[in-house]
C-alpha cells in the first residue's frame, strides 16, 4: 500500500489553472521551520525559526513534549523572536503544550519569549492568548521570570 | 495571480510564497501584506484540514486527498478613482466542508485570525465546495520612487 507523505508530492502537481506550464520550484519545505535546543544553567531552550504552520507545527509538538519529557526539575523556555509566521496550528500547540506543562504534568508555567517580533505577538494577541501564555521580552528575562504582564 | 494547490499541507506555504511576492510587486506596505500572507495561509489551511480533511501532521488522512482535490487562488488589486487600493484574494475548493467542532478542535483561532488580518472575509459553503473572499484595508496610491 503506498504511504503518501504530504511533504514530497511530486512538484508537476502545481498546475496553472489553465493547465499551462508549473507555478515554478517547490522549496525545500522541511527548512521552511527549525528547532534548536540549548542549555542554559537550569533551563532548557527551544528556538525556533521559520514558519509555524500546519506542515511544521506538529515537529514543534513534538520537540515541545520531548522537552518535558527530559526536563527533571529544569525550567523549559520557547523563544519564538526567529518566527515568520504564526498560523492557528501554532497557536493551538502553544496553548495546548501551555495547558500540558500545568495541569497534566504539574510543570512550571511554559515560558514564550515574543520580543517585539511582530509575526509571533500579533496572532497571540488578535486570539487573546496573551492573557493566558506567560510571555517575556528576551530569553534573559524568561530566565528571570520578569514577564510582561508584571 | 492565480495558482492551483495541491490539497496537502504544503499548501498553505506555497501560497504565502506567492501571495508574498505578488503584494511586493505592487508594492503593499510590509505590515499589511503581512497581515494579508497570515490572512490567505489560514484560509488556504482552513481547505486542506475542513475542506479535505487532511489532519496536521497526519499521513493517513493525507493519503485520502486524491492528486484531483486542489485548492485555487486568486489575488487582484482593485484601484478606485482616487488612487486607492485593495487587494481582493480568492480561494477555493472542492473538498465537503467538515465544521472544526467534528475534528475535535473547538477552539480553532484561523477564522478570529482571517476577520482580523482582512477588511472583509466572506464565506460561501456549498455542497460542490467552498469559496473565502478575503477584502484587504484600503492602501493609498503607491508612491513614485522605489521603496
Amino acid at each position: 500500500m503506498p504511504v503518501l507523505c504530504a511533504a514530497v508530492k511530486p512538484a508537476h502537481d502545481e498546475q496553472t489553472p489553465h493547465g499551462g506550464g508549473h507555478v515554478g520550484g517547490r522549496p525545500d519545505r522541511e527548512q521552511l521551520m527549525t528547532v534548536r535546543w540549548s542549555d542554559q544553567g537550569d533551563a532548557t531552550i527551544i528556538t525556533v525559526h521559520g514558519d509555524i504552520d500546519g506542515l511544521t507545527a506538529p515537529r514543534l509538538r513534538m520537540a515541545i513534549a520531548e522537552a518535558f519529557d527530559r526536563l527533571s526539575g529544569r525550567l523549559l523556555v520557547v523563544d519564538l523572536t526567529q518566527v515568520t509566521l504564526l498560523g492557528s496550528p501554532g497557536l493551538r500547540i502553544l496553548r495546548d503544550s501551555a495547558e500540558e506543562a500545568v495541569h497534566r504534568r504539574g510543570l512550571p508555567p511554559l515560558r514564550l519569549v515574543v520580543d517585539e517580533t511582530r509575526p509571533a505577538i500579533r496572532p497571540i494577541e488578535i486570539v487573546g492568548l496573551d492573557q493566558i501564555l506567560a510571555l517575556y521580552h528576551s530569553v534573559a528575562d524568561a530566565l528571570a521570570g520578569d514577564d510582561l504582564h508584571c | 495571480m492565480e495558482a492551483v494547490l495541491p490539497a496537502d499541507w504544503v499548501a498553505p506555504s506555497i501560497a504565502r510564497d506567492r501571495v508574498r511576492l505578488w503584494l511586493t510587486a505592487h508594492r503593499w506596505s510590509p505590515a499589511h501584506r503581512q497581515d494579508l500572507v497570515l490572512a490567505i495561509s489560514e484560509a488556504v489551511s482552513n481547505s486542506v484540514e475542513h475542506g479535505y480533511g487532511v489532519c496536521a501532521g497526519n499521513a493517513i488522512s493525507a493519503a485520502l486527498a486524491t492528486p484531483s482535490d486542489t485548492i485555487e487562488l486568486y489575488g487582484q488589486v482593485i484601484t478606485n478613482r482616487d488612487g486607492v487600493r485593495r487587494a481582493e484574494f480568492t480561494i477555493r475548493d472542492y473538498g465537503r466542508w467538515t465544521p472544526p467542532t467534528v475534528l475535535g478542535d473547538k477552539r480553532g483561532h484561523g477564522m478570529t485570525l482571517m476577520r482580523a488580518c482582512a477588511d472583509e472575509v466572506i464565506i460561501d459553503h456549498t455542497a460542490d465546495g467552498t469559496t473565502v473572499v478575503l477584502r484587504s484595508r484600503p492602501l493609498p496610491r503607491p508612491p513614485l520612487w522605489p521603496v
